[in-house]
């Protein structure tokens, strides 16, 4: 397979450039669908018909109700009255199998903990890369992360799932995925640098690209049967909804990984390294 | 073949050989020791698969991890009290404690339990009832006699009971008691709760059919002193002196003598279980940090046995899926790949048993996701192995295919390493930092992926080699093609 990836890179540009465009309007324009995490409140799990009989009866406005497969979840938000919220619990005492408190702002405690933990590891990574690669690898491999993490958010914003922190520790997973996509790309181009050194940079960077296209697929393909198998199985079985968050989050963010680490990320460092030309 | 080459290549063989043997013996004398020697073969489960409670608590304000830990220790104390078995606290994050119990406890028991239970006792300078519209104490506005200066008492007479429940003055403090309309500006500690040398519950009196509980108290020596000093003081004027736990006047009785010996008595509005529960912690002591229970989760067992047998159900398909595909794809190496997908497993499991047996750790619904998601992180680094070798062949003249590991072995592993390293990175910064559910599955990953690197090395890396370095294939490069290499 001997495809120009070079040629097109401009294309490239505009086709991820617009997608950036639309997804930080979505997020600076549309309300984020954030879950209870974020707002504190009370979810009732696998609530029996005899419960959401007597719910019904007594108030439908306060509550949002969730079908997952046969079961039904209730979500209440923090702010309902503390007269209702006995209502309620009166209602469903002993009619769910499962029960979860949060406090308001426990949601921003653990987006708190995740930004620093992506911090440290970005940091961390450009140490790491700079040792290993070169400068411009390293900026390129990083300018491609914050791509995929935004668009990967802005497509889940635009469908309108809900983000929990299950979603955000997806999204940081992926981030170590997608990378590990583009440092078998850049490993390659490095070899093929190192193997010939009359080699253009352009044809290295091609060639570095035809020879990981087969194995970036294969391993996409690889990773994404256990995470569609989880997400699948998710939509049947009540897991809560950790799983399934986390493992949608996966999905979108691997896909978006594979095809940016293909297309983005070398030629990317292309465009860089002849800026470093000029420059010097 | 030259002679140099062939002599290279019969000591590569018997190299790899030497390094399976060693790893099947390896493996005899774990699995032996595991299966023989070791009681427990289970790893310990997380509430949300074996059902009951677990408790995030956060800290409010400023706080040190010394302080934690002793809250911890107190915070188990507190609850083996209630009588709770199979309880765990521990701290997550750096300002975070969870408490996970298969037992459920009542609202009532865990504001008890994370409540701070710091008892003192100061005298009141000034107290007002609302509801009556005149001051409690009978003589008035004591608090010039104590020195209280202009600031204070303003900020006594604006304080607004019904938008704040209590202000802090230096030493001073102003407090409102809500349930009776009382408005209390205190004074300095007196005597502390920490210096309650033993303590018992007991009844106090009857009101009507119910039962009077109050807690008795026997102060050591410097409380004995202080608890003179302030009563010898009060009684001259028949002061009153405020009983606070929790920065709550419980009461605040009129002091008509000097108490010599260190012994009194609280109540107050306790029932049985309350007076005996703050006798045990007073003896526990207090909390050195204010807590503040951020989430609650309870699991029925019957649904937890459920997810716990599905989530299993998913792992196993997932390894049957990757099988199926692995075998379509590289034929005879494929099923290397499963292979060592099963050798990483069986060698993870028993890591996982004794860590949970040393550290407390246990394995949740996300920390089970977590080893699904990095069984396809595993058939990656293969995936990464078999197209370097594909590679290897398709674009140089390999004379014999045995020739290939000189060519590709250092590119493949420097290529896992980093990206398998980088994978490694994000999980534990995420473990380091995450605080919710979700720590067990950035562990998970991580260590599998570091066993990943590992089974890469000692078991695949051998088994690849001999299978390319053997008669049949070197004979006849024809062959190649049943290895998925074509």
């Amino acid at each position: 397979m001997n495809y120009d990836f070079i040629a097109i890179r401009y294309k490239v540009y505009i086709v991820s450039l617009s997608l950036l465009v639309i997804c930080l309007l979505s997020l600076s324009l549309l309300k984020l669908n954030l879950a209870i995490d974020f707002r504190g409140g009370y979810m009732f799990d696998n609530v029996t018909h005899q419960g959401l009989k007597c719910i019904n009866s007594s108030n439908k406005h306060d509550i949002d109700k969730v079908h997952l497969g046969n079961d039904t979840r209730i979500v209440v938000n923090n702010n309902i009255p503390k007269n209702k919220l006995d209502i309620l619990k009166q209602c469903l005492d002993n009619q769910y199998t499962s029960f979860k408190s949060i406090g308001a702002k426990w949601g921003y405690e653990i987006l708190y903990n995740s930004i620093l933990a992506l911090a440290i590891f970005l940091i961390v990574l450009c140490v790491f890369f700079v040792f290993i690669f070169d400068f411009f690898m390293c900026l390129s491999a990083i300018i491609t992360l914050m791509h995929d993490m935004i668009i990967s958010i802005g497509i889940y914003h635009i469908c309108r799932f809900i983000i929990s922190p299950a979603t955000i520790t997806g999204f940081l997973t992926v981030l170590g995925y997608s990378l590990y996509d583009t440092v078998i790309i850049f490993g390659r181009i490095k070899e093929l640098q190192s193997e010939n050194k009359d080699i253009s940079i352009k044809n290295c960077i091609n060639d570095g690209i035809n020879k990981s296209i087969n194995r970036s697929i294969n391993t996409a393909i690889f990773a994404l049967i256990p995470i569609i198998l989880l997400f699948a199985s998710s939509m049947f079985i009540n897991f809560g909804t950790v799983i399934q968050e986390l493992s949608l989050s996966l999905l979108i963010g691997i896909i978006i990984g594979m095809l940016s680490s293909i297309f983005l990320s070398p030629v990317l460092y292309y465009t860089l390294n002849k800026y470093k030309k000029v420059s010097i | 073949m030259s002679k140099e080459q062939l002599k290279k290549h019969i000591t590569k063989r018997q190299f790899v050989t030497r390094v399976l043997i060693i790893v099947c013996i390896f493996f005899c004398l774990l699995y032996s020791w595991f299966l023989l020697l070791n009681k427990d073969h289970y790893v310990k489960l997380g509430t949300d698969l074996k059902g009951g409670m677990s408790i995030t608590l956060s800290t409010q304000g400023k706080t040190n991890a010394d302080a934690i830990n002793r809250a911890i220790d107190i915070l188990k104390q507190r609850v083996n009290s209630f009588g709770v078995s199979d309880t765990s606290v521990y701290k997550v994050g750096t300002r975070n404690v969870v408490i996970e119990t298969s037992n459920n406890l009542s609202e009532e028991d865990l504001s008890a339990i994370t409540r701070s239970a710091v008892l003192n006792f100061r005298p009141v300078y000034y107290a007002y009832n609302s509801i009556q519209g005149k001051p409690l104490d009978v003589h008035n506005n004591q608090a010039k006699v104590y020195g209280v200066n202009d600031n204070e008492w303003e900020d006594y007479v604006n304080l607004d009971c019904t938008k704040q429940d209590e202000k802090h003055d230096n030493k001073n403090i102003i407090l409102c008691d809500n349930s009776v309309g009382n408005k209390y500006l205190l004074g300095d500690i007196a005597v502390r709760g920490k210096d309650v040398k033993s303590s018992k519950a007991n009844i106090t009196g009857m009101n009507g059919a119910t039962e009077q509980w109050g807690v008795s108290l026997n102060f050591n020596l410097r409380g004995t002193r202080d608890l003179r000093n302030v009563t010898d003081k009060l009684s001259q004027t028949s002061g009153m002196l405020a009983i606070v736990l929790d920065n709550k006047v419980i009461s605040a009785p009129y002091v008509n003598k000097t108490i010599n010996d260190g012994n009194t008595s609280i109540s107050g509005g306790f029932n049985k279980k309350s007076a005996q529960f703050l006798s045990n912690t007073l003896q526990y002591g207090s909390l050195p940090v204010h807590f503040k229970i951020e989430t609650l989760n309870k699991v029925s067992p019957t649904l937890s046995g459920n997810q716990l047998h599905h989530i299993l159900l998913v792992g196993l398909l997932s390894l049957v899926c990757i099988a199926i595909y692995g075998i379509i794809k590289y034929k005879i190496c494929g099923i290397i790949s499963i292979l060592t997908l099963c050798i990483s497993i069986l060698l993870a499991y028993p890591i996982f048993v004794i860590l949970s047996r040393s550290i407390d750790y246990t394995f949740t619904l996300p920390g089970f996701a977590g080893v699904i998601v990095a069984i396809g992180i595993m058939a990656d680094s293969f995936v990464v192995f078999m197209e370097r070798i594909k590679d290897g062949f398709s674009t140089m003249e390999v004379p014999k295919p045995y020739l290939i590991f000189d060519i590709v072995w250092k590119s493949i592993i420097r290529t896992i390493l980093i990206a398998d390293g980088a994978s490694i990175l994000i999980a534990l910064s995420l473990y380091i930092f995450e605080v919710g559910d979700l720590k067990g599955f950035a562990f998970n990953l991580a260590f599998v992926t570091i066993i990943d690197i590992i089974i890469l090395c000692v078991v695949t890396y051998p088994l690849i080699v001999l299978i390319f370095t053997s008669k049949r294939i070197n004979n006849n490069k024809g062959l190649l093609k049943y290895y998925g290499i074509n």
